[in-house]
């Protein structure tokens, strides 16, 4: 339960860091750090309004994208702290439940008829489908270092010993960081502070969304951030360290993880769409360079 | 078997299958219009209840032998009944009682043609018994006879509509293919017959101790490789499927094409060298299929092409699957070897359901639209729900997504995968991860491919006028794919059964220990229990949302569209513009033509315009039309001597006698 606690903690200051290292950085004071769910909250009460083109899918969808989410943070773990649901192969899982979410919210944008929203669908289908590979092999290299593959087992048996292993855990926080900016459509590949339709991905497609959906896909972002920050912070933890330490490090990982992104998007501009696929396609080439290390590790394959 | 014992087994076969058919074909012929679909499917029933009580027999004994001397034909052939064959019986039943359900609506449209609804259902239940047939025989020669019956049978579902010319020709392409086909198995046949004296499946066992495996494999292979459609040998699929319809289209892709695999499984279960090179063979192939099935299939704007090429796709995974098990034979890493074999064996059962109710869906958009072309259709979920629910169902399936069945088979070819990459052997280690990132890359092209089939054919707006007045299609259709899809949850809520059953075919087979058996029988449980909760989350965030917006009444109003609030449906996404941008990704592996006059600058007032663009198959342009043109131009060349005036043909015999006697005369010829 208390990997579940720590998520919501996390996401609740997440997108409020965010948003008020941006806003430092470009001379503006800045929200508040829990303004992202006040806003939520505010969504919560309003009226809904729908597209007259729109079916039933259009509704159930957010319902859907957000339990995804919920079952996602049920098998990641904390440390030594099993998750709720953890098995054999539970990472697996973690990717095909959030593709589940992604496939109504992709299908919900078509369902409004809008040749904006299926643009957008449109990316997010390829950016996302492009993505998959990378965390596959970057979750099959780690598999092969331990010999285990469940999320619990693989963090609690990495032991970065030698000049190597940090090489390559340096290297999976990288290519984590990447992959959870683009699952999130954030920057490089998508920004969310866009104004133009035409070059939005994930913005455009809930245009039409409003209310309670709009508020639980919000809150699905803020989460999603979280889980990712979570498992950035496995990577770093010790199995005997005590929780006091354990908890602290979380925090300070995930103010860290909150501050990188508000960096990225400050100083980085947003790739052109046409060169979006190759940045993507290159983080597939750095997991692939992960799986190489791993094998040079364990002496199977010599240089 | 002695030759003459044979062909008077043969005979009295013959002679009583002839007896039952015309039978068959009597009461068919005389039964009134509107009957005679339900006669087919009762007939349907009849076999699926025999084939039922025979894969009941056998699950409950282990083996069922019936020999046929009870006919008064010799013994030696028998109908032999294992593990493996049960499935695939129930298999086949499960799919044509439903697909036969289906007809029984669909062919409603079509009681006054009474020719093509003859010989239609004719062939379907043809189909149906030699099917259930083929997985009962041991002999090879009985099983290449039925085959080819099988073959036929399909072609003549296939051109159920055989008026239109086009039809007629791509079914010619079909049936001409399968027969290539026939030839790799009828040598194959002769060659084991030379070596070992047995034309039997168990007999292979004993050419496999001693012969070379690996070439003797690879002439089965393109046997039966026609008929799963490996690329490169599918080019007559996509077309062929379109045409068909659609309850034979789910037939054949969903069961017919496994037939294949059942007879590479029962190969393959006999092999014992040559792991290594077989797996990697099978590895390649199934990630080069898989590939171009899906590359294919995204290119496509119809339905119907769009599902064949997906069954491509699937064929590769299972491939994949039966590569990886053999590699784990090769480098002895038995984990990779069961998980692989039976990831595989699941899958070939769940494509078959999810396959044949796509087809079946897909078929429903065909009645009520009478067209298959997505850039025609969309909002069909309003028009059509019951359909809209159960085609989305197929498409998460067969995208591999939680919470059913397809998730399950993935998830143990995953779960091979890695249990593989603990093993030593580095090239092993390469493929794997080859495999893995081509297997999860199709996880996410599926997406791709399955959000396009179905957002755009049954959400949005209507592309055409053909969509505006549609209703959902009769009960009975509805009914037949729903059956499909209570199986499909079963799959993935109760997986331990299913994967026992898969499990002990396997163990039949290589007498392995159970701690595999146990280990994947572990994985699928917790799967069901997983989607379980999952189910249950989504229904309390939906239960919740509508319990937290039951004061706020929602309002309606039109698409946001910067503004602009015309109802114009041209402005939506089509099947081609959502696939543009991943068609220059995939550029080196589609073509697409495309038929447009572009505007003339001197052209003062333009005229309506039209922009067509179609993709192409680049395997059958550049591999198989292009040479067969090279071929026939210059067979071409030799047409001047066929003049077609008998003068100069008795001239030509003439000569050929002058040419003999003179080559007599020179000692040439003794």
């Amino acid at each position: 339960m208390l990997n579940i606690l720590l998520i919501i903690i996390a996401s609740i200051f997440f997108l409020g860091i965010v948003n008020r290292v941006r806003s430092t950085l470009s001379g503006r004071k800045g929200p508040g750090l829990v303004q992202s769910w006040l806003d939520i909250y505010r969504l919560t009460k309003k009226q809904a309004i729908y597209s007259k083109v729109s079916s039933f899918m259009f509704q159930i969808a957010p319902s859907i994208q957000f339990a995804s989410i919920i079952c996602a943070i049920l098998v990641v773990p904390f440390g030594n702290h099993e998750a709720i649901l953890a098995f054999d192969g539970d990472f697996i899982f973690f990717a095909y439940v959030l593709a589940v979410g992604k496939f109504f919210m992709i299908c919900a944008a078509l369902d409004t008829g809008s040749p904006f929203e299926g643009m957008g669908a449109n990316r997010e289908a390829l950016y996302s489908m492009l993505a998959e590979p990378a965390f596959f092999v970057l979750m099959g290299s780690f598999a092969m270092l331990t010999g285990h593959f469940s999320f619990h087992e693989i963090f609690n048996n990495i032991h970065f010993g030698s000049f190597e292993s940090f090489l390559l855990g340096g290297l999976a926080t990288y290519l984590l960081v990447q992959i959870a900016m683009v699952e999130n459509s954030r920057l490089p590949v998508d920004d969310p502070k866009t104004h133009l339709e035409l070059t939005m991905v994930h913005e455009v497609m809930i245009l039409d969304t409003s209310g309670i959906d709009l508020a639980m896909i919000a809150t699905a972002t803020t989460l999603k951030f979280a889980i990712y920050g979570m498992l950035i912070t496995n990577f770093f933890l010790d199995p005997t360290w005590s929780e006091w330490l354990k908890i602290p490090i979380f925090f300070t990982i995930q103010a860290g993880w909150a501050i990188t992104v508000a960096l990225l998007e400050s100083f980085r501009a947003r790739a052109r769409m046409k060169r979006n696929p190759l940045i993507i396609f290159s983080l597939t080439a750095l997991s692939i360079l992960i799986f190489f290390g791993v094998l040079i590790i364990m002496n199977k394959f010599m240089l | 078997m002695e030759f003459t014992t044979f062909i008077k087994l043969f005979i009295d076969l013959l002679m009583l299958a002839v007896i039952w058919v015309l039978i068959y074909l009597g009461i068919l012929a005389f039964l009134p219009g509107r009957f005679k679909r339900y006669f087919s499917f009762f007939i349907v029933i009849i076999c699926s209840m025999m084939g039922g009580f025979i894969s009941y027999k056998t699950i409950h004994d282990g083996y069922y032998y019936f020999p046929l001397g009870n006919f008064g034909i010799l013994g030696e052939l028998d109908l032999k009944v294992d593990f493996l064959s049960a499935i695939f019986l129930l298999m086949i039943n499960l799919i044509t009682l439903c697909t036969s359900l289906y007809a029984v609506g669909f062919l409603k449209k079509f009681t006054g043609d009474n020719v093509a609804l003859n010989l239609h259902l004719f062939a379907f239940n043809c189909l149906h018994i030699t099917m259930l047939l083929l997985c009962m025989v041991d002999n090879l020669l009985i099983f290449i006879i039925l085959w080819e019956v099988m073959s036929f049978a399909s072609f003549v579902l296939i051109i159920f509509d055989f008026e239109k010319g086009k039809n007629l020709k791509s079914a010619i392409n079909y049936l001409l293919q399968m027969h290539i086909g026939v030839v790799f198995l009828t040598v194959a046949l002769i060659i084991l017959e030379q070596k070992t004296g047995h034309i039997t499946f168990s007999g292979l066992k004993e050419y496999f101790a001693t012969q070379p495996n690996f070439w003797m494999f690879l002439l089965f292979f393109l046997g039966f490789g026609f008929k799963m459609s490996f690329v490169p040998l599918h080019t007559w699929a996509a077309e062929n499927y379109s045409i068909a319809p659609p309850h034979a289209a789910a037939l054949m892709s969903g069961v017919m094409k496994k037939l294949g695999f059942y007879g590479l499984i029962r190969v393959l279960m006999s092999i014992q060298s040559d792991f290594q090179i077989i797996g990697i063979f099978l590895l390649l192939i199934g990630l080069l299929s898989g590939l171009y099935g899906i590359i294919s299939s995204i290119m496509q704007k119809d339905l119907k092409k769009t599902l064949a090429y997906s069954s491509i796709e699937n064929v590769g995974i299972i491939s994949i699957g039966l590569g990886m098990s053999f590699l784990g034979y090769a480098i002895k890493d038995y984990a990779l070897a069961f998980l692989g074999m039976s990831g595989a064996l699941l899958h070939i059962f769940n494509h078959a359901l999810f396959k044949s109710l796509l087809f079946l869906s897909a078929g429903d958009v065909e009645y009520s639209t009478s067209t298959t072309n997505i850039n025609e259709l969309g909002g069909l979920f309003k028009k059509m729900p019951y359909t809209g629910v159960l085609f989305l169902i197929g498409s998460l399936s067969i995208c591999g997504l939680p919470p059913f069945n397809g998730f399950i088979s993935e998830f143990l070819l995953y779960n091979g995968i890695f249990e593989g990459l603990n093993a030593t052997n580095v090239i092993a280690e390469v493929l794997l991860l080859v495999s893995l990132i081509i297997l999860s890359l199709l996880g996410g092209l599926s997406i791709y491919n399955y959000t396009k089939a179905f957002g755009l054919t049954f959400l949005g707006t209507p592309r055409s006028s053909k969509v505006t007045d549609t209703g959902d299609v009769p009960w009975k259709m509805i009914a037949a794919q729903a059956i499909i899809v209570i199986v499909i949850i079963s799959v993935d809520l109760f997986p331990g059964i299913f994967i026992q059953a898969v499990n002990k075919v396997i163990t039949d087979f290589t007498h392995q220990a159970p701690i595999f058996s146990q280990k994947s029988f572990d994985a699928a449980q917790n799967l069901g229990f997983v989607s379980l909760v999952f189910l249950g989350i989504i229904l309390a965030v939906f239960g919740l949302r509508t319990l937290l917006t039951y004061r706020n009444k929602s309002s309606y109003d039109a698409t946001w569209g910067c503004g602009y609030v015309g109802t114009d449906t041209n402005i939506q996404y089509t099947s081609n513009s959502y696939s543009e941008y991943f068609t220059k990704l995939a550029e080196p592996m589609v073509s697409i033509k495309t038929n447009y006059h572009p505007i003339d600058p001197n052209d003062i007032f333009p005229q309506n315009r039209n922009y067509e663009a179609t993709a192409h198959d680049i395997i059958q342009k550049k591999w198989i039309i292009k040479p067969v043109i090279i071929m026939y131009q210059i067979i071409k060349r030799f047409a001047v001597i066929q003049t077609g005036q008998t003068q100069y043909y008795i001239l030509y015999g003439f000569l050929f006698i002058i040419i003999l006697f003179v080559l007599t005369f020179l000692n040439v010829i003794k």
